[in-house]
């Protein structure tokens, strides 16, 4: 027996994501289970790739698409919808970064530490001795140069952008992404 | 070497003439190029219950109404309609006094000026002609907010609302053609501001009414 690749549509149901969005503002589960299918994946893979952390992207994925439901009615549709929600995702991330920051006070998880570019910043390695691939090698980053390294080379914000949510200059900014790129490349080729 | 960052002039220049350098900046670029291309990952459990549960029994937050689209319209309406109360005013003010300068405006833009009186044109024309003109671009206005708004109107309001509009053009027509055929009329000239202020009177409830009716 062979299952359905898809789930069956009913012709009642609407036709397109941008009927979703309208649907689930109003309070449309079932619409918003749809948004939430269609971009499950690439939010999990923001929060993953910015937290390192398997487990601790879901729980956030979670959170951001709780946030969204919250936040459904306010979105003017100025934006494409997916540029929204990626951007509540990041959002959803530092704020939960900033957080953890402060109950751990940590100072290895700022974006201040960019002038030292060493592989004792970088976490252990899942497998001592070998070579990453890059996925591997991005989650073994220090934070502040893995948030970095994402938003601008995974996710395409710019320099500025990426200043702006971090709180940062764009030349910071510019900075920590070499220094990530840096001890990417290191790790890659050890 | 560590210390070049992307975009920078300098560097820039260092790597033409540097060939370690401009080495490790392909790597370090091509490390970039790479990660823009990796693919989605998937979380590895479905996790839409746990985030059904979360916000079952809570509706999504509706936009606070000065943020709606809706909101500024309507303030722009009111502006508008406050400073086209004033000119109708003035307009209507201008009217009472004096028959003339509706008759010599009209009159000078049908190209019979020289039926009118060259004094008492010369004395009301420039500031006639400057209120007609604002009236004229409030009216622009005001239809503009109308038109944005037809979505949110009943299309019954739309269909009265257009009928009169076009019984108002037509009386403004009439009243300016019977003008030039008698620009020194007071009884057309009233008549042609009667109908102008009409227009104006009937856009500004139409740009203020509330969505739905």
């Amino acid at each position: 027996m062979t299952l359905p690749l898809t789930l069956p549509t009913s012709p009642a149901q609407p036709s397109g994501p941008a009927d979703d969005v309208a649907l689930a503002s109003t309070g449309d589960r079932r619409a918003f289970e749809r948004i939430y299918r269609m971009h499950v994946d690439r939010v999990f893979s923001i929060c993953c790739r910015m937290v390192g952390d398997r487990a601790k992207a879901e729980e956030l994925t979670q959170d951001v698409f709780v946030r969204c439901w919250e936040k459904l009615g306010t979105f003017r549709g100025q934006s494409a919808f997916s540029t929204w929600l990626h951007r509540l995702a990041v959002n959803v991330v530092l704020n939960d970064r900033e957080a953890e920051g402060r109950r751990r006070s940590k100072h290895d998880d700022g974006i201040e530490d960019m002038d030292v570019i060493s592989t004792a910043d970088v976490r252990p390695l899942p497998v001592p001795g070998l070579s990453l691939d890059l996925e591997a090698a991005i989650a073994a980053l220090p934070a502040g140069a893995r948030k970095v390294f994402v938003l601008h080379d995974v996710e395409g914000y710019t320099h500025e952008e990426i200043g702006t949510m971090l709180g940062v200059t764009a030349g910071g900014c510019k900075a920590q992404l070499h220094r990530a790129r840096m001890l990417l490349r290191r790790m890659l080729t050890r | 070497m560590t210390d070049f960052t992307e975009h920078d002039v300098e560097n820039e220049r260092h790597r033409a003439d540097c060939a370690e350098c401009r080495a490790l900046w392909t790597e370090l670029e091509a490390i970039g190029a790479e990660a823009a291309q990796l693919p989605l990952l998937t979380p590895s459990r479905d996790l839409w219950s746990g985030i059904e549960s979360r916000i079952s029994g809570a509706a999504p937050k509706a936009l606070p109404f000065y943020k709606t689209q809706g909101f500024r319209l309507a303030i722009a309406a009111s502006l508008l309609v406050a400073l086209s109360s004033g000119l109708t005013w003035r307009f209507a003010t201008r009217s009472a006094e004096t028959s003339l300068p509706a008759a010599a405006l009209v009159a000078s833009e049908s190209g019979a000026a020289d039926a009118v009186s060259p004094e008492a044109s010369e004395m009301h024309l420039a500031a006639f002609s400057a209120s007609v003109t604002q009236m004229d671009r409030e009216i622009a206005t005001l239809q503009t907010i109308v038109t944005e708004r037809r979505t949110e109107l009943d299309p019954q309001t739309i269909e009265v609302l257009e009928r009169n509009l076009a019984l108002i053009d037509a009386a403004i027509t009439e009243a300016r053609a019977a003008l030039d055929a008698d620009p020194a009329s007071q009884f057309l000239a009233q008549q042609f501001t009667r109908a102008y202020t009409s227009k104006l009177t009937l856009l500004r409830g139409a740009a203020q009414l509330p969505a739905g009716i």
